[in-house]
């Protein structure tokens, strides 16, 4: 039996596509996965193959607001799912979403940096403070001189 | 080329690492192919995880850390290259053990892993910088090859 996977496809706080957009695109490329949506995005389920031919699709139609991570757990697994758990010990969210959570506040930049980036564009590193200009540097130089006279 | 990735569970070093075409070496993956192993089992987490992690650190480190550093120890293994984010304020579940974390860095130097540390992104343009480092590292290390 193929190795089978679990994707969370997340997206970007700022982006205008909404889960239930996501599952119709992610029904119409079809394939032989599991669909769940959740309020962060989608969770795909599948052969390794039709998964990532999924998510590469997703990604595609909107490349700067969908994003996608490997699950450890696979859809409805008892030892993570809140849905089986009893009234005592449920509550609270799983595992991960904190984690989550606080990376979400990156996505949008590193969505718009990553679409530019792997495109093409070349970025640098800011500068930190302003050169100084051949007349500056030769004032400095005069002036240290004097006091060395 | 498999890249590992620090914090260990990052999606946005994750989803990057996709984008330029190469496989990162999540602890997601890690734990996706041992409940795959464990079906049965209420945990993934057993008696021996502790044991094997005496590889990559002594007796005296406590046992959840050696637990730990046996899953991330076998994708230091697997990995070609890594990736290092130095200032990560987010570190929530199996990345949120502050020990762990000072000893990943450290095994993966000690390995002799190829590795390039980049900084957490705040605004558009260090998020830019951060794919730009990435990107030029990985590309420096395929010509390499």
């Amino acid at each position: 039996m193929a190795e089978s996977v679990t994707r969370m496809v997340i997206l970007a706080e700022d982006s205008d596509v909404t889960p239930v957009q996501l599952v119709s695109w992610a029904r119409s490329i079809g394939g032989p996965v599991q669909l769940k949506e959740t309020c962060y995005g989608l969770l795909v389920e599948g052969e390794r193959s039709a998964v990532d031919g999924v998510v590469k699709a997703l990604r595609s139609r909107a490349p700067g607001s969908v994003f996608s991570k490997e699950r450890g757990y696979g859809i409805q697994d008892p030892r993570k799912c809140r849905s089986g758990r009893n009234r005592v010990i449920s509550g609270g969210p799983r595992c991960g979403f904190h984690q989550l959570e606080l990376e979400s506040r990156l996505l949008a930049d590193v969505g718009e940096a990553s679409e530019s980036v792997v495109g093409g564009e070349r970025a640098s590193a800011p500068k930190t403070g302003k050169r100084p200009s051949e007349e500056e540097v030769r004032a400095f130089v005069r002036k240290a001189m004097e006091i060395l006279a | 080329m498999k890249v590992l990735i620090f914090p260990i569970n990052s999606l946005v070093l994750s989803d990057v690492i996709q984008r330029l075409g190469h496989e990162p070496l999540t602890m997601m993956g890690e734990m996706r192919s041992r409940s795959e192993r464990w079906k049965g089992r209420g945990s993934v987490e057993g008696a021996f995880e502790p044991r094997r992690g005496l590889k990559y650190a002594p007796v005296e480190v406590p046992s959840g850390v050696r637990g730990r550093l046996d899953a991330i120890g076998s994708l230091i293994e697997k990995a070609d290259a890594a990736v290092i984010m130095e200032d990560a304020d987010f570190g929530y579940g199996c990345g949120g053990c502050a020990r762990t974390n000072e000893l990943v860095p450290y095994i993966v130097a000690q390995q002799g892993i190829p590795y390039v540390k980049v900084n957490c992104p705040t605004d558009l343009d260090s998020a830019k910088v951060m794919v730009q480092k990435i990107k030029d590292f990985l590309e420096g290390l395929e010509v390499s090859k």
